[in-house]
């Protein structure tokens, strides 16, 4: 499969957090990556919504960092306003045409200070804020835009329109506006091309019935920015008049599950964000009535059903029915015509009508998918097979997220990171040959003085407007050790950076402020001119006197210059304490382990023996296949995954095993193999993958099942299908057997979709059974509902039934009440099978603290981060997929274990592995071994050690902490915990921060 | 204390009004973003507040408190993640521990406990961290200054 | 044997002799038990087999014969024992020697130093032995649970504790009170909340306990207030409280708390060193009178010094503190701090900052939040006088009420280093 001529590069067309976690494991696995992105920013629709489900995270906060790595990575070249226009030639060496639409920028000379905005007089709807609120013709896309430049609408600029107007340009102190500029195009070689192209929100206006030209009937994308903090209404959920609303309906399925128009998928997301969205609403005001109109509720994901029953709990109304229409009254007020319990037609009335819209394929991805030639299915979406849910119709084009069909966060970058090693594996013989090899000048010798240089930013009328520049660069000359301070109207500018490096060398400084914006965007580029000028990057300090200053305090300059002049001081006095620091460079195994040789621990060790690399693979049992290895229908693909693994000589397969006694950590893992119960290999290891598979429960006296003959499970039914057998006259299906209830809340997820297939399948084999499917929410999510559509067609009867009320089987009868229509059946049946629950593997509970990995109460493995590290624990190198994270279907499991595959290529794929450079170090001298440290460290990364020390000329032995700084990830609390101050965390070291603390404060006396 | 020579600081001083200083630690995945973004949108708070950047909550050691306190601080501010946001898994929740010591220490030592103060804030909440800021400043102009603030300290 | 056994206050029933009009109550049933009768929860009265001892030893001698068949069977490679230096004060010794443990039998009030300390430079792989007030277990297990001593090295005998008097301020106390030339003075008892003193010439010095600590002469502050009187944070608690009426004198209660502590009563019975008895019912509710007893005590005085204390400034603390030269001596006594020399309490504490209050000062009180047993020993080191214990409590006694966490006692994590606090949440 590899290309002795591949070129090392991938192009990743979809700037949203698919694409970025595609380039970023790409990048971060030796290849260089074009990020193409269509809009002025990268970050996608991610950067719109306010909060995750199922955790509630802040969904700008778990998205930024992601951004922002991505766009300072070396090896990631962001291509944004820009589209794809032309491919031509084969896999492993692709030329792609990109037009770089003109922002009218030049971008190299915009510092993305804003002033131009402020002067723009033409106001356009912001789509950013889903048209709640106006920007300007020029604009950032969202605050925190990556790149920080702007750009010109040129359908809204009156310059461009009309030839009137120019204030940007003229305001702009960089002469960044050039009105005359035009799009470019520019080919690029890349070896392979990730389409991660998203999803255009379904638009509610050609569903008149809802009324969406109605101001209080707004979509669920919307309404993520009601709710958001920094929104156009801060956060304040409010209907048109201003009022708070005391009654909000959602409507689900709106552009979903409707094939009237085309859409007969379901987008498998909306019940849970209008669970979401309806919880942030009762959390800040628990008197609003908030009711959710659904056909059934889909919360199926991880945590997903927990997370509707705490809804359920908030007092939120969950309606089984689906609204005909949204009927406005004469006086404007909204009301809702549905089918109530007893099927009579019920109006009411509500002040917000929030429609949860679908997902749908972006229009432009019909053009794109001609030009890169990669087939689409009949809704738009990028057509895929069940075992290789990453790889287009293309050879060398792989696809990710939504792209591919409708999918929620987890799976997209779960299925991002898939497609990535798919890509790294095609590659594999040019991997590295393009990577950026940063080359470091020797640094200056920094002496004992610190000769500190302070540069603060006007950043042209943003902080120099408020802020009194002048008297700051004055006060900051006068400050102790400080040997030169200077302003700048902009630092950032490349112009400033040569003058920060003569500076640094004309004055011998060895540490340096810049009083300007904000560390969190700024400081790498600080940094690395310092870095230029043989300046230790850790030597430099950032005082933040626009965000946190000049800002905030617009009205005050007097009290503004005040403060920014504290800033610094506090700056200069943390900085004189700083010292050169290293990363180090830590040795690597470069080899891998992986638990479990089901479909998902067969297809991870593929991939990692294509990206070349070793793999032990570890089996319990004495074959391969996991759940499915009794299936007919999966044989085919089974067998061709495991004849791959069998043949190939990197990996190396041992049955009935079991890995034990796992010391170490990322790269530097040992472990004994357990064969049989003997150990018969000492392993070193760098990564393990986790793919211990889950199972169906088999629970005696469910249901009757055991004790009944014709009580069976789906799998044990599934596997007498696929052979034909069976010859049932009467088969009855019960869902959430043993999922769903208070010993197991969650939902087992797979069971709606085995059963529809299952149940579709066995009708085409008895086209005269009578099949029931007796069911709590049918949750055929995606492309799954056509099957179940397909179903419902062929005649398979379906009865939702309530928890409380579950059905009865005895003997050959199964006695149901069907809420629906609210009446009693008693079904014959010859065969009852059961959607049994799938439950987590007990060894799990010796795997985790084995692997110091944690498991949710339900036995599961639990992922580090449930939304955008879907496959990584919190213990680096350690890595999960399949079932043993959820229950999953086959796809999706081939899928994340291409991405635990990607994910410890991004750790393998290293020469040698760099610890961060601000890490927690001990004073052996000082420690005494009392172990706090070691007890709140959630990275386990410090252990206690006998050591031998030495004091005061006395060499003894003694317990000391010890960090492994391949653990450790800089939070610093352990710092905090030591009683006796012999940890500290370098850079935020407790001299340093005391130093900036005493800062703050000084006697008038000592100003000046 | 002798006479006030900078521009600046007299005009903050000479009034003699009372002029609250506010130490306040953020963490520099949530907190400090959240004081971003305040920027970002323009919430104005007043001039009070003085930020120190930690990478965690969790790493603020009582120390950098009782040093802010006995230095003349008025108020002390911790912000850190959201519960179970925490960057660092969970450092926001041995931040609390820690918090619910200091707290109780302070109250013990007679000072007015409101003088430390934590409050979590996510990147996106640029409003709640200025309305944190400005009620803070409001409920210290109301307590007057710190029994530990030296006199002449700006 | 060393250490206090009966220092029971004014008010709290006399233990040692009958009282007069009562017949005697059986306080033991039963049988001598063998080695395998004992187990753990098992409430025993026991006595030393040699007679010299039991005489020596007030209340029967169980505890030496339980630590010298320790040593002399193996169990530990030493004891600590308290030599005498007067009648007043003696200093901890670590030995392999068994008649340096029978030497050490019998009574002694006027005991302060905490142990703890020393066992941390005492031990080193061999396993040790020795007697502990409750309040010196607690030291040694907050020391544990910061791992500077091994409890799984560690044999410990606990004894009743009703507080402990300051050796210069007894002899103080007789000099000026009883009027006796403290020198004279050969033994010292207490009963029925009298101090009693016996000179050489065998006469019998008596005042009583409570007007005694009216003057604060009697028992050290931190002891009136001290809620753990029963070490059954120990592997064996002993004493005599619960020695009923034909026991009295001539046995010791103990309660076996630790596989540890059965495993060591069981080797004293195996190896002839000791004998035991079931204790009975009353003799076990007797016990619990006793303590309950001593408990509400402390709770009482634990009101009228702390609840007056709620009310002070910020300057009263400055006040209390200004005489603080800085000289670390409560840091070094004390039993919960696992610091060495160099802590935070120690390298933030820079004079040249001339803060209202030291950091030292602050960083020790919250330090003590979670882990001050109430020892004392800072007030009784302190040369200028502070207050220091009366302080460390205020500051630690809401946080522990409020955790129910008792240092010393409570095998949880210290809270301060918890993840998450139960009661935070």
């Amino acid at each position: 499969m590899t290309n002795a001529n591949a070129v090392g590069a991938v192009a990743v067309i979809g700037g949203g957090i698919a694409g970025v976690q595609s380039a970023l494991d790409l990048a971060n696995s030796g290849y260089r990556v074009y990020l193409i992105e269509s809009k002025p920013s990268i970050g996608g629709v991610m950067a719109q919504l306010d909060k995750t489900f199922p955790t509630l995270d802040c969904s700008a906060c778990i998205l930024s960092p992601k951004l922002v790595e991505a766009s300072r990575h070396p090896d990631i070249k962001l291509m944004t306003y820009s589209e794809v226009t032309g491919l031509s030639g084969d896999a492993g060496n692709f030329t792609l045409t990109v037009k770089k639409k003109t922002r009218y920028i030049d971008i190299d000379n915009c510092v993305g200070c804003g002033d131009c905005l402020a002067k723009c007089p033409k106001k356009v709807d912001d789509e950013f804020e889903e048209g709640l609120s106006k920007r300007k013709a020029i604009y950032f896309q969202f605050p925190q835009a990556i790149p920080k430049v702007v750009t010109i609408d040129p359908d809204n600029c009156l310059m461009l329109k009309n030839g009137k107007c120019g204030n940007c340009a003229k305001v702009c102190q960089r002469g960044a506006v050039k009105y005359d500029l035009k799009d470019e195009f520019e080919d690029i070689e890349v070896g392979a091309v990730i389409m991660a192209t998203g999803f255009e929100a379904f638009d509610p206006a050609i569903l008149e019935s809802y009324r969406f030209d109605h101001p209080d009937v707004v979509t669920a994308l919307q309404f993520e920015r009601y709710t958001n903090a920094s929104g156009p209404f801060a956060g304040h959920i409010q209907t048109s008049k201003g009022e708070l609303p005391k009654k909000i309906a959602f409507i689900q399925c709106v552009g979903s599950r409707n094939p009237e128009i085309g859409k007969a998928y379901c987008s498998s997301v909306c019940c849970t964000y209008a669970v979401k969205q309806s919880r942030l609403i009762k959390d800040h005001h628990p008197e609003v009535d908030v009711a959710v109109f659904n056909i059934d509720l889909r919360t199926f994901g991880k945590g997903y059903e927990e997370f509707a029953l705490r809804a359920q709990d908030d007092g939120i109304r969950f309606i089984n029915s689906r609204p005909s229409g949204v009927d406005v009254k004469n006086d404007g007020a909204l009301s809702l015509r549905y089918e109530g319990s007893e099927s009579e037609v019920v109006h009411e009335e509500f002040d917000l009508v929030v429609l949860s819209i679908g997902l749908q394929a972006p229009k432009s991805s019909v053009r794109l998918a001609e030009i890169l030639g990669v087939a689409l299915d009949k809704y738009g979406f990028v057509k895929t097979d069940l075992e290789t849910p990453t790889e287009t119709s293309r050879a060398g084009i792989f696809t990710a997220g939504v792209a591919q069909g409708p999918k929620d966060i987890p799976e997209s970058v779960a299925q991002a990171s898939g497609a990535a090693s798919k890509a790294g594996a095609l590659l594999n013989e040019a991997r590295k040959s393009l990577e950026t090899i940063a080359e470091i000048p020797p640094e200056n010798p920094i002496g004992d003085e610190p000769r500190i240089g302070v540069i603060v930013c006007r950043c042209g009328t943003n902080i120099g407007g408020v802020v009194d520049v002048p008297a700051v660069v004055e006060y900051a000359s006068a400050l102790p050790n400080v040997v030169i301070a200077a302003e700048e109207m902009y630092s950032c500018a490349d112009d400033t950076q040569s003058r920060i490096y003569d500076m640094i060398q004309d004055y011998k400084l060895n540490r340096f402020v810049v009083a300007a914006c904000t560390p969190r965007t700024h400081e790498p580029l600080f940094q690395q001119t310092c870095q230029e000028a043989g300046l230790n990057p850790w030597l430099f300090e950032f005082a933040n006197i626009r965000e946190h200053c000049s800002w905030i305090h617009h009205d005050e300059p007097k009290n503004a210059t005040h403060k920014a002049k504290d800033l610094v001081r506090q700056a200069v006095g943390k900085v004189k304490y700083y010292t050169p620091l290293y990363s180090q460079s830590l040795p690597l195994v470069h080899n891998a382990v992986v638990l479990g040789g089901g479909v998902s621990g067969l297809t991870a060790a593929n991939e990692l023996a294509e990206n070349g690399y070793e793999v032990d693979l570890i089996e319990k049992t004495g074959e391969l296949g996991g759940n499915v290895k009794k299936l007919q229908s999966y044989k085919a693909r089974l067998d061709a995954i495991i004849q791959k693994a069998e043949s190939n000589g990197k990996i190396h397969i041992h049955y009935n095993s079991m890995m034990e006694d796992v010391s170490g950590s990322v790269g530097n893992f040992r472990g004994k193999i357990m064969t049989a119960g003997k150990p018969v290999k000492e392993l070193d290891f760098g990564i393990i993958i986790i793919a211990t598979g889950a199972h169906e429960l088999k629970q005696p006296g469910l249901f009757g099942y055991e004790d009944n003959p014709i009580v069976r499970t789906q799998l044990e039914f599934k596997e007498m299908v696929d052979k034909n057998e069976g010859g049932f006259k009467n088969v009855v299906f019960i869902q959430c057997a043993g999922s769903r209830n208070d010993e197991r809340p969650y939902c087992s997820r797979i069971c709606c979709t085995n059963t529809v297939r299952n149940a579709i399948q066995y009708k085409e084999q008895n086209p005269d059974a009578e099949i029931y499917v007796l069911y709590r929410d049918i949750r055929t999510y995606g492309m799954y509902e056509e099957q179940y559509t397909k179903a419902r067609e062929s005649g398979i009867h379906f009865m939702m039934y309530d928890k409380d009320e579950p059905p009865a089987v005895t003997g050959n009868t199964v006695a149901v009440h069907d809420r629906t229509i609210n009446l009693h059946f008693s079904l014959d049946a010859d065969c009852v099978v059961l959607s049994a629950a799938t439950v987590a593997e007990a060894g799990n509970r010796d795997v985790g603290p084995m692997m110091k990995v944690p498991l949710t109460k339900d036995g599961f493995f639990m992922e580090v981060h449930p939304k955008l590290r879907p496959v990584d624990f919190g213990t680096d190198g350690v890595f999960v997929c399949g079932l043993a994270q959820f229950p999953k279907l086959f796809e999706e499991s081939v899928s994340q274990a291409q991405a635990a595959a990607s994910r410890a290529c991004t750790i393998l794929s290293r020469d040698a592995l760099l610890s961060p450079a601000e890490l927690s170090s001990v004073d052996e001298s000082v420690c005494v071994g009392c172990g706090a440290c070691q007890d709140v460290c959630p990275y386990h990364a410090i252990t206690l050690e006998e050591k031998t020390v030495t004091q005061k000329g006395l060499s003894f032995k003694a317990v000391r902490s010890v960090i492994n700084p391949a653990a450790c990830k800089g939070c610093g609390c352990c710092a905090m915990s030591c009683p006796t101050g012999a940890i500290d965390q370098s850079h935020f070291d407790n001299v340093q921060l005391l130093s900036q603390v005493k800062s703050v404060f000084y006697f008038e006396e000592e100003v000046n | 204390m002798s006479e006030v020579k900078n521009t600046a600081a007299s005009s903050c001083a000479s009034s003699g009004e009372f002029i609250p200083k506010i130490v306040m630690f953020c963490c520099n995945w949530c907190s400090y973003a959240g004081a971003d973004g305040a920027g970002v949108s323009r919430f104005q708070q007043p001039a009070n507040v003085r930020v120190v950047r930690v990478m965690c909550s969790s790493r603020v050691d009582p120390v950098h408190i009782y040093t802010a306190f006995l230095e003349g601080a008025d108020a002390v501010l911790i912000t850190g993640c959201h519960i179970g946001d925490c960057h660092y898994v969970n450092g926001n929740d041995k931040t609390l521990v820690k918090y619910k010591f200091i707290k109780s220490m302070l109250k013990e030592m007679g000072m007015e406990d409101e003088r430390l103060m934590l409050r979590w804030i996510s990147a996106s909440e640029g409003q709640q961290f200025a309305e944190f800021v400005t009620e803070m400043v409001e409920k210290v102009k109301a307590l007057g200054p710190s029994p530990l603030r030296k006199e002449g300290v700006v | 044997m060393s250490a206090p056994e009966n220092t029971a206050p004014a008010g709290a029933p006399p233990a040692g002799k009958p009282p007069e009009k009562k017949p005697p109550a059986p306080s033991t049933v039963g049988d001598i038990l063998k080695p395998s009768d004992i187990a753990v929860g098992g409430k025993y009265i026991g006595w030393s087999v040699r007679e010299e001892i039991r005489k020596e030893g007030g209340s029967g001698g169980l505890v030496t014969s339980v630590l010298a068949g320790a040593l002399e069977k193996g169990l530990v490679k030493h004891v600590v024992v308290l030599k005498k230096s007067n009648q007043y004060e003696a200093v901890p010794v670590l030995t392999s020697d068994v008649e340096d443990v029978y030497a050490s039998a019998g009574s002694m009030h006027m005991l302060i130093s905490n142990p703890t300390k020393y066992l941390r430079q005492f031990q080193n792989d061999a396993a040790i032995a020795l007697a502990v007030k409750p309040c010196d277990m607690r030291g040694i297990r907050e020391q544990q649970k910061r791992n500077m001593l091994d409890l799984d090295k560690i044999f410990t005998v606990g004894l009743n504790c009703g507080g402990t008097m300051m050796p210069y301020k007894i002899r103080k106390v007789t000099e000026e009170v009883y009027g006796v030339n403290p020198d004279d003075v050969r033994a010292e008892e207490i009963e029925k909340g009298k101090l009693i003193l016996e000179t050489a010439d065998g006469e019998h010095h008596s005042q009583s306990i409570d007007e005694l600590e009216e003057e604060d002469n009697g028992r050290r502050e931190n002891c009136r207030y001290c809620v753990v009187k029963i070490a059954t944070n120990s592997d064996l608690a002993c004493g005599n409280w619960g020695v009923m009426p034909d026991y009295a004198g001539k046995g010791t209660f103990v309660e076996v708390m630790t596989e540890k502590g059965a495993e060591f009563l069981r080797n004293a019975i195996e190896g002839g060193y000791a004998e035991v008895k079931e204790a009975s019912e009353p003799a076990a509710e007797a016990r619990g009178k006793v303590n309950g007893i001593m408990l509400k005590m402390s709770a009482k005085t634990k009101e009228e010094i702390f609840v007056p204390m709620q009310s002070q400034t910020i300057l009263d603390l400055k006040k209390e503190l200004e005489n603080c030269i800085g000289c670390g001596a409560c840091k070094t006594v004390c039993p919960p701090c696992a610091c060495g020399a160099e802590a935070k309490c120690t390298s933030f504490n820079d004079p040249a900052d001339n803060y209202d209050i030291s950091l030292f000062h602050m960083i020790r009180f919250l330090h003590l939040m979670d882990s001050c047993i109430g020892c004392g020993q800072c007030s009784d080191v302190c040369p200028a006088e502070i207050p220091l214990a009366r302080l460390y409590r205020k500051f630690a006694n809401p946080m522990q009420d409020e955790l129910n966490y008792v240092t010393g006692m409570d095998d949880r994590t210290p809270p301060f280093f918890e993840i998450k606090l139960e009661e935070v949440q």
